[in-house]
């Protein structure tokens, strides 16, 4: 199970929602197809705001405000409350906005710059190494198929057409186990 | 001299660095080298697989917390701190400057080891020949000093010394089979053969034979098979913005700071932050002024000959903050790369994460002076199949603008096409003008209180220009590869740093209109060497890296002889 809001060492229970139904909207998942929720991308973003990111924690407060609040003005309800196709398309729609592609009609540059941000650490959780809190059970590696720390790959893994979820994926920890801890 | 701690002081022990300290070690000198950043150790290189720290966070190179850069496009507007350095969208260490540490900017390198074109060290010259006198109207353009048959030597020493895998397409005049038919003449096979190909090779160079161009495969400074004591290349795929975790990717820190090291002649003081050269203002240099991170204490080393091999950027900046700009040339002639670049899809697995980038092939057919005059193109690029290195959170960033970036169809597009990925790049040099240029940021400081290094600088029209040609000859090939979608970066992109800086301390003959001599000896101080990419008085289509270490190793042979006639004359 991906963790709770029982975990947060930054956000709020209801920040948590929030950014968990950004999360949801930007990788969906389901029982046999998992997303960046199961991978725990929310648990990502949290200790990233606890730690390597601090300084932008402020700007995610300000962010999850905002976006609840678009929410309530255009469908009555918060962000976490919206259905699946609602929330992408909201979020398309900021994105759009962010990238001069549509004009802002009241909507804040800086929620529109919140809103690529977190779909940019959502993935940073789903594919950077579970030392990091998220890509969870390496569902964002099975995702798309990449075998992440792999001391290198065979001529046959090289050749064009090789089917790479063939490799059974390996985390850094698992590699420098591997090892004496010096390569050369 | 009152006081001396050795006989060189160097300040930025990376790729420039460590081939002149090793040189000079050799030659007996006692050489202490200031590095602003760490010395690592191969347990770390182990833990180099992770994008999140290295590709995202940027571990190893300049943080612009603490080494900040500002830019604005023009004297009208006020230089702010890079967009990409502290906004919330990061772009990833290829637009800051190179790594730092022991090694420096040949740590993170993709390895990429062209020698420049013959026309790029007459450039001037060859753009007057094609488009006539005006073409060089508004540009501070000049031919080097010197050719290529000069550089010659040094890049077979380079190519020998550092390892570089490739295939000759000339050797001394005779065109050789499977190398670059294009290529200026060399006196050598490269010491090794070439990388294996990565995967999208196949169908690139299928595609660009048939369309009649001429691939060769790209000089790699990366061990094809086992040489001077170090590994081969395992193709892990994270090797452009790491560390090599088996020493196969060409670095000083597994070449020539151990040599220098094993002479027992070099010290090297991680960690110190250099912030001044200190002169008499009589043309004389005293030493250096650092300060010591570890103890937070300001620290001096006197020494008769100081060198700086920091950067471009920080070779610049050091001379400013230190007074030194009597001509008023230091930062002027400033240039970098544009890099055309384009994605798309395939229809069969590439595996981009396979192997490093750089194990694939080139075409030079319209690189600098090769494209058709009539096209109109003032300089072209080589077009260069980019095949690896290719990790998921960087890849999910290079998503094209019509690609969904929400929800269940971006699930599936990714699910399908990152393993289908395939990309080419090229570089495009600005030329020099006068309203581009670096100096000192009035407001900005670091944090040590250190005045901040301010780019002026835009993308100019015909650079531009250059580079929607290459971009559509790239979409030529994607076609013929059989792309199922595709799309490129935009031809003036947000960047103003691309690794790739150079010509901030030009070299030249005259005085007056240039900061060095050929070997970077500064013309107002006599004791003082500026050396690596910021000599260059205008820019190769090609990355710098190769030609750089050629430039190393000229200087750096010049020094030792230098260093030898003087210890022969004391003892004498």
């Amino acid at each position: 199970m991906p963790a709770d809001w029982t975990s947060a060492l930054t956000l709020s229970r209801a920040e948590w929602e929030t950014l968990t139904a950004i999360a949801d909207a930007v990788v969906p998942g389901s029982p046999d197809d998992p997303g960046a929720v199961d991978a725990d991308c929310v648990l990502y973003v949290d200790r990233s705001l606890a730690g390597a990111y601090a300084a932008l924690t402020p700007i995610y407060r300000a962010g999850l405000h905002q976006l609840d609040a678009l929410a309530e003005t255009r469908e009555g309800s918060r962000f976490a409350a919206l259905a699946l196709e609602e929330r992408v398309g909201l979020l398309s729609e900021l994105s759009l906005i962010f990238f001069g592609a549509q004009e802002a009609d009241g909507v804040s540059p800086e929620l529109a710059e919140f809103a690529e941000q977190a779909r940019e650490h959502v993935l940073e959780g789903l594919f950077a190494d579970p030392l990091y809190g998220g890509n969870r059970d390496l569902i964002g590696w099975k995702l798309i198929g990449f075998p992440g720390a792999q001391w290198g790959y065979s001529p046959d893994q090289r050749a064009l057409g090789f089917d790479a979820s063939k490799i059974p994926p390996k985390t850094l920890a698992e590699l420098v186990a591997e090892t004496d801890g010096s390569a050369r | 001299m009152s006081r001396q701690d050795a006989d060189v002081v160097l300040v930025g022990l990376g790729a420039v660095g460590g081939v002149i300290a090793a040189e000079l070690a050799a030659a007996g000198a006692r050489v202490i080298a200031l590095e602003k950043g760490a010395e690592y150790s191969p347990d770390q290189d182990v833990r180099k697989f992770d994008e999140l720290r290295y590709e995202v966070r940027n571990a190893i190179t300049p943080g612009m917390q603490s080494d900040p850069i500002t830019w604005r496009p023009d004297e009208r507007s006020v230089g702010c701190p890079l967009p990409w350095q502290v906004g919330p969208l990061s772009m990833g260490p290829l637009f800051l400057p190179p790594s730092l540490g022991v090694g420096g900017g040949s740590i993170h390198w993709a390895a990429w080891a062209f020698r420049f074109r013959e026309a790029e060290f007459r450039l001037a010259t060859t753009l007057e020949e094609r488009f006539g006198k005006d073409i060089l109207d508004g540009t501070t353009a000049v031919d080097w000093p010197y050719d290529y048959d000069e550089l010659e030597p040094f890049y077979e020493r380079a190519e020998i010394e550092l390892g570089v895998s490739g295939r000759a397409g000339n050797l001394n005049g005779e065109t050789q089979e499977g190398g670059n038919p294009f290529e200026a003449p060399r006196r050598s096979e490269f010491p090794m053969p070439p990388l294996d190909p990565a995967p999208t090779d196949t169908p690139f160079v299928a595609a660009v034979k048939g369309m009649g161009y001429h691939p060769y495969p790209a000089p790699a400074a990366i061990n094809s098979e086992p040489y001077r004591g170090r590994s081969a290349c395992t193709y892990c795929g994270f090797c452009r913005d790491y560390a090599c975790h088996v020493g196969a990717k060409a670095s000083t820190a597994v070449t020539h700071v151990p040599a220098a090291l094993a002479t027992g002649n070099l010290e090297i003081r991680s960690f110190a932050r250099a912030t001044e050269v200190i002169h008499d203002g009589t043309g004389t240099a005293q030493g250096v002024r650092y300060i010591d991170l570890p103890s937070m204490k300001e620290r001096e080393v006197h020494a008769p000959l100081v060198i700086l091999s920091a950067y471009a950027l920080e070779n610049a900046r050091l001379l400013l903050a230190s007074g030194l700009n009597e001509n008023g040339q230091v930062g002027r002639n400033f240039i970098t790369h544009n890099f055309p670049f384009l994605v798309g899809t395939l229809p069969e697995y590439t595996n981009l994460f396979v192997g490093p980038a750089v194990a694939s092939s080139v075409v030079d057919d319209f690189t600098s002076e090769l494209v058709d005059p009539a096209e109109g193109v003032l300089w072209g690029g080589p077009i260069v199949n980019f095949a690896g290195d290719q990790q998921p959170i960087e890849a999910m960033k290079m998503a094209g603008a019509g690609i969904p970036r929400f929800g269940p169809e971006f699930k599936e597009w990714m699910r399908q096409n990152y393993r289908r990925l395939f990309s080419m790049w090229s570089e495009r040099a600005s030329l020099p003008r006068p309203e581009y240029y670096v100096d000192l940021d009035p407001k900005v400081r670091d944090p040590f209180g250190q005045p901040a290094l301010r780019i002026t600088h835009d993308w100019h029209d015909s650079v531009a220009r250059d580079v929607e040609f290459i971009l559509a000859r790239m979409k030529e090939i994607g076609t013929e590869m059989g792309a199922t979608d595709m799309w490129t970066f935009p031809a003036k992109p947000p960047y103003h740093v691309s690794t790739h800086e150079v010509g901030t301390h030009r070299m030249g003959e005259d005085p007056t209109t240039s900061v060095v001599d050929s070997y970077g000896r500064s013309h107002e101080v006599a004791n003082l060497y500026v050396v690596g990419g910021g000599q260059m008085p205008t820019y190769g289509a090609y990355n710098p890296t190769l030609t750089i270490w050629a430039m190393a190793f000229r200087t750096a042979e010049h020094l030792a002889r230098e260093h030898g006639a003087r210890t022969a004359g004391v003892a004498a």
